[in-house]
């Protein structure tokens, strides 16, 4: 057996790990879930990105909408923009504003930096279609809107962890201000 | 003249567009013992109470802003900024053009809920021990299609609540205590009995009419203003908060009797009942964008009515506080001037966007 058959198969076996992996993220995220859009729709993806030198790619996905899961990378990319070199274990990150990352005001992503050896190595994310974020009509869809501010509420890129510049309380004090302007926090 | 007008007179130099800015101290008990600019002391003190509840930890250094009217404030234009000092609280307050919603203002004829009027924050955090939280304001800048006029606002208002110095807990206990007991012997010298005032809120035919329905009760040592046989709230920018109903009460009585200065304090010594999910006690889901066109002057209408029937100085003779003129004038115009700059400043950020390489 070459060299390059050995590589096939040690790629094969990554790539395999890494769907199990989305597959195992989607899983969690469909039984954890509280809303029927991601336990009955399904409208939600996971993928695991990786960034190297800068470029954000998509390793594996699981069954996933394409215009959430692709449109992530985008969303990754917006991360390392907004946040630099500020990126630390025990972050987590969300991306929402349609124009810093985002597609639509509704659909949140979140990403979750794997560390190895201080280096980000891998970044899971899950990017789903929030049923309520606030704004004039309830779940968002405004036939009438001519601008953003009439669709939902509008999050910049954020971290909720306590970590490096950050202050010692705005990561506890993230999700709950977040889930404040929807009309059904709960979910 | 207030120990706090130089400071109003700051927030006003920085940003000059909202004519009813207020600056407030309040002691390490959250009781606001001094204010300037326009009286809106009860609802300064409610948000102050709001944050307090909210952020166990706040501290010296720490700033907070929230304008949800279920919490202290009119509606959700009206930005009230909260810093944490050692020896207490300072509170400013100005109101902005726009934070998102239907229409730029704040104001929504088409809307549903208060959702459409805006985004609504109860209490956010924008700095811990004196740092910023970066995250924290661009929230707030990004919900705003006026985004550098809140960032003037708040620039504005962070100044004036780094400047102010707190008084020491004993003055502001003694001050407090005082000011009860003025207010107190001055509604004493009203005629004891109940009476009874209402008026419908005249908002043209758009909208339903809902009418307010006082009740003054003066008996032995109760003192009571309740509102809670008002109509239910409506679907219309017209609901009072509670905070807007405390401080029109505050404002019309002291306007009417002299001794009685309108803080919270003297407040304190009128039990009141604006009644929950009532047009005068919003709850938190309706919609208050014109409430202080349309019903706060009916509201003050009413409470000068029973003051009338309980033997309260004439309106119309020597009135106790000039300065405390109750009509509605200081607010519409601030509202539409900051709707007037707002919009100036939207179209022209637009059109610059469209230019832009």
């Amino acid at each position: 057996m070459t060299l390059d058959q050995q590589d096939i198969f040690t790629a094969e076996i990554i790539r395999n790990s890494l769907e199990t992996v989305c597959q195992e993220l989607s899983a969690t995220v469909e039984n954890t879930a509280l809303s029927p859009i991601f336990t009955l729709n399904h409208d939600y993806s996971c993928g695991v990105f990786c960034a190297i030198d800068g470029e954000v790619t998509l390793l594996a996905r699981d069954l996933a909408v394409p215009v959430h899961i692709f449109a992530s990378l985008d969303s990754v990319q917006t991360m390392f923009k907004v946040f630099g070199d500020d990126v630390h274990p025990e972050d987590v990150f969300l991306v929402t504003d349609p124009y810093m990352g985002g597609t639509h005001c509704p659909d949140w992503t979140v990403i979750k930096p794997v560390f190895l050896d201080e280096q980000t190595v891998f970044l899971p994310c899950v990017r789903g279609h929030i049923n309520e974020v606030g704004g004039p009509l309830p779940g968002n869809y405004n036939v009438n809107a001519r601008e953003v501010w009439q669709e939902g509420f509008r999050i910049p890129p954020s971290a909720s962890s306590t970590a490096g510049s950050r202050s010692p309380t705005s990561g506890r004090r993230c999700w709950p201000i977040l889930a404040c302007p929807s009309r059904y926090a709960v979910t | 003249m207030s120990s706090l007008d130089p400071a109003v007179d700051r927030l006003e130099r920085v940003y000059p567009w909202s004519s009813e800015a207020a600056v407030a101290l309040a002691d390490l008990g959250g009781h606001v013992v001094a204010a300037a600019g326009t009286p809106q002391g009860p609802s300064l003190q409610a948000v102050v109470e709001h944050v307090r509840q909210t952020f166990a930890d706040f501290g010296d250094g720490d700033v907070a802003i929230s304008n949800d009217p279920a919490v202290g404030c009119a509606d959700v234009t009206q930005l009230t900024m909260v810093r944490g000092h050692a020896a207490g609280t300072a509170i400013a307050r100005v109101r902005i053009p726009d934070i998102g919603g239907f229409a730029l203002g704040g104001l929504t004829p088409d809307g549903y809920d208060i959702w459409g009027e805006g985004a609504r924050f109860p209490a956010l955090r924008m700095a811990v021990s004196g740092r910023g939280l970066r995250q924290a304001r661009e929230l707030l800048i990004l919900n705003s299609r006026t985004p550098r006029l809140v960032e003037l606002a708040l620039s504005s208002m962070e100044t004036a609540t780094a400047q102010l110095a707190v008084p020491d807990a004993r003055s502001a206990a003694a001050a407090w205590d005082s000011q009860h007991r003025d207010a107190a012997s001055a509604l004493a010298s009203l005629r004891p009995g109940i009476y009874t005032a209402s008026a419908a809120i005249d908002a043209g035919d758009r909208w339903p009419a809902p009418v307010i329905r006082g009740r003054l009760e003066l008996v032995g040592t109760l003192i009571r203003l309740d509102f809670s046989a008002s109509d239910a709230e409506v679907d219309a920018p017209v609901n009072c908060s509670f905070a807007l109903t405390a401080d029109c009460c505050a404002l019309v009585i002291a306007s009417r009797l002299a001794g009685f200065d309108g803080t919270p304090a003297a407040l304190s010594a009128v039990t009141l009942d604006s009644g929950v999910g009532l047009v005068t006690g919003a709850s938190e889901r309706a919609m208050t964008g014109l409430a202080v066109v349309y019903s706060a002057p009916t509201l003050r209408a009413v409470i000068s009515a029973l003051l009338d029937q309980a033997g309260a100085t004439p309106a119309a003779a020597e009135n106790p506080r000039p300065d405390l003129a109750p009509d509605s004038a200081t607010r519409v115009d601030s509202a539409a001037c900051c709707l007037r700059v707002g919009r100036a400043t939207a179209i022209r950020d637009h059109e610059a966007s469209l230019h832009a390489p």
